[in-house]
């Protein structure tokens, strides 16, 4: 159950998540700017992605993991790079030039794009399901493997969930936090895919404020 | 540590703003170094929140000053900047639209302070025509029923040669448009076989909250027919998608479901029209249509004809819902 509070006097009493001082359910949908903006990206994952020439590195984990969240934070920091990302059941877009090139779901790559981009010798940050090291092993690349999933911890939960709440924050004062025991009850419950525990909380976070008006 | 602090605050915060006007307010700037200020700008913007994808707008900015700001100083300026016509605020369970005033400071060479509050907006805009929408299905269809079951035993007899196909992959895929076929003709064309000419229509195709929809139901059978009842149903619904590709998802929630019972168990009979005026008021409260590309709310009307140990004859249609004037 998430804690309500006194509302402060400037706070529009009209807004439903006032009570909780957020001006949204922290749990919905973000922009892609917010996304990256909460990222949360280790100094290992940082140091890994300073790549040279025939250098990969790709970025493996099921769906919810924050894969796509990664390499948009990547992409960010790093202002040579590229990022494309290949759509289900669409034609594969024009790979875009940059250092490094960000490949998302790169396991859609077709057999012609994945000749013309591992034959480019360029730097590539590839997001995928699929475990390419082989392939690009053959075009001559050295290929550092990140699993993304095996890093949220308990821990890790806790602390991305409450930068999305700390995002909504309406105004000074307290705002709802996850504590320890919950963070640990919805990783055993999701365990990695904290999409998953996004979408459970966003549901609990709105029936509570709708029990409530 | 930032070189100025930005309050914004609202002349009137509570009220309800209509859309396409103005809202007015003053910000209050406080320096603690000495900075020039490109701009001082504010300007209004709506964005959706929830679990679908954000769909956002604005207006464009009012520059309300320009110039250099002493450490130590104060200010206060008024603003007054336009409101978008639509989307109106809504607050709702997978969808929520809210209307910001934002201003920010452009000062060169750091991250540009700002502030924002929400406000709430009525919109009075209104979409659709006022015209009448008419949904017609004829009798039974024993031609298109002919050329389906000419087609299904063309592929099944000559599939394997002109497709390169096994006889599994023709019987896989004859099997499917076999299902097809049975679906459809359960669905469409028995109704329309004990029924005959079904047509209903709208008075309009768009309608006010608090309003009333307006229409007939008109029946023509071929022979004398049963029915249980003919029920019309009007819902408004939340649809909202998330993701994209693969992860794409659409979330749906029921706003409101309101049935009318338009007719008990009869039997219509054959030679003249069977007509039934359709009615149903609107709740007052009834939010407006809105598409927003990823977001939206939806609004038809159902009506169903129960007939006995038959397939019900069943039709949805489209409408617009505006806000109230």
């Amino acid at each position: 159950m998430f804690r309500r509070f006194q509302r402060f006097t400037n706070q529009p009493r009209w807004l439903p998540f006032a009570e909780y001082n957020l001006w949204r359910n922290p749990f919905g949908e973000l922009t892609r700017e917010e996304r990256v903006e909460l990222a949360i990206i280790s100094k290992q994952e940082r140091a890994l992605c300073v790549l040279s020439q025939l250098e990969a590195v790709q970025l493996i984990g099921d769906c919810g993991n924050g894969k796509t969240t990664r390499m948009l934070a990547f992409h960010q920091q790093l202002p040579d790079s590229s990022y494309v990302y290949l759509p289900e059941d669409e034609p594969c877009p024009s790979i875009p030039v940059g250092n490094p090139i960000l490949v998302d779901e790169a396991q859609r790559l077709p057999r012609k794009e994945i000749k013309q981009l591992f034959s480019s010798g360029m730097p590539l940050i590839l997001a995928t399901h699929r475990d390419l090291r082989k392939r690009l092993q053959r075009y001559g690349y050295s290929v550092k493997t990140i699993t993304i999933g095996e890093g949220n911890t308990t821990e890790h939960v806790q602390t991305v969930l409450n930068r999305r709440i700390e995002a909504s924050r309406l105004g000074p004062g307290p705002i709802p936090k996850i504590g320890t025991d919950e963070a640990s009850r919805l990783h055993q419950a999701h365990g990695t895919d904290i999409r998953s525990i996004e979408q459970e909380l966003y549901h609990q976070f709105q029936n509570q404020v709708s029990h409530h008006a | 540590m930032p070189k100025c602090k930005l309050d914004l605050t609202l002349d009137e915060p509570d009220v309800v703003h209509p859309g396409g006007g103005t809202i007015s307010g003053r910000v209050e700037v406080t320096v603690d170094k000495d900075v020039t200020c490109k701009g001082l700008e504010v300007r209004t913007h709506w964005t959706t929140h929830g679990r679908g994808n954000i769909d956002i707008g604005s207006e464009d900015s009012v520059i309300i000053y320009q110039g250099d700001w002493r450490a130590g100083h104060r200010a206060t300026y008024a603003f007054e900047v336009p409101i978008s016509e639509w989307p109106p605020t809504y607050h709702g369970h997978h969808l929520n639209i809210e209307h910001f005033v934002e201003a920010r400071a452009n000062i060169p060479w750091a991250f540009d302070p700002k502030a924002s509050q929400p406000f709430q907006m009525h919109s009075t805009k209104h979409q659709g025509s006022g015209k009448k929408s008419s949904y017609k299905q004829g009798g039974f269809n024993w031609i298109g029923l002919f050329f389906a079951f000419v087609a299904l035993a063309f592929f099944f007899n000559a599939g394997p040669r002109l497709l390169n196909l096994s006889s599994i992959g023709v019987w896989f895929l004859g099997g499917i448009g076999l299902i097809v076929l049975v679906f459809w003709i359960i669905r469409s064309v028995l109704p329309k076989w004990a029924l005959g000419s079904v047509s209903a229509e709208l008075d309009a195709e768009s309608y006010c909250s608090g309003g009333i929809i307006g229409g007939t139901i008109s029946i023509s059978p071929r022979k004398s027919v049963q029915i249980n009842g003919i029920q019309m149903t009007v819902s408004g619904e939340e649809k909202c998608v998330s993701g994209s590709g693969s992860n794409r998802r659409t979330h749906r929630h029921t706003l409101y479901e309101g049935k009318e019972q338009l007719a008990e168990s009869m039997i219509l009979n054959p030679g003249h029209p069977n007509q039934f005026p359709l009615g149903f008021t609107l709740p007052g409260n009834a939010p407006p249509s809105i598409d927003l590309h990823d977001n939206e709310i939806q609004w038809s009307v159902d009506l169903r004809i129960d007939i006995p140990s038959w397939p019900d004859w069943y039709i949805s249609m489209p409408i617009q819902i505006n806000p109230e004037q």
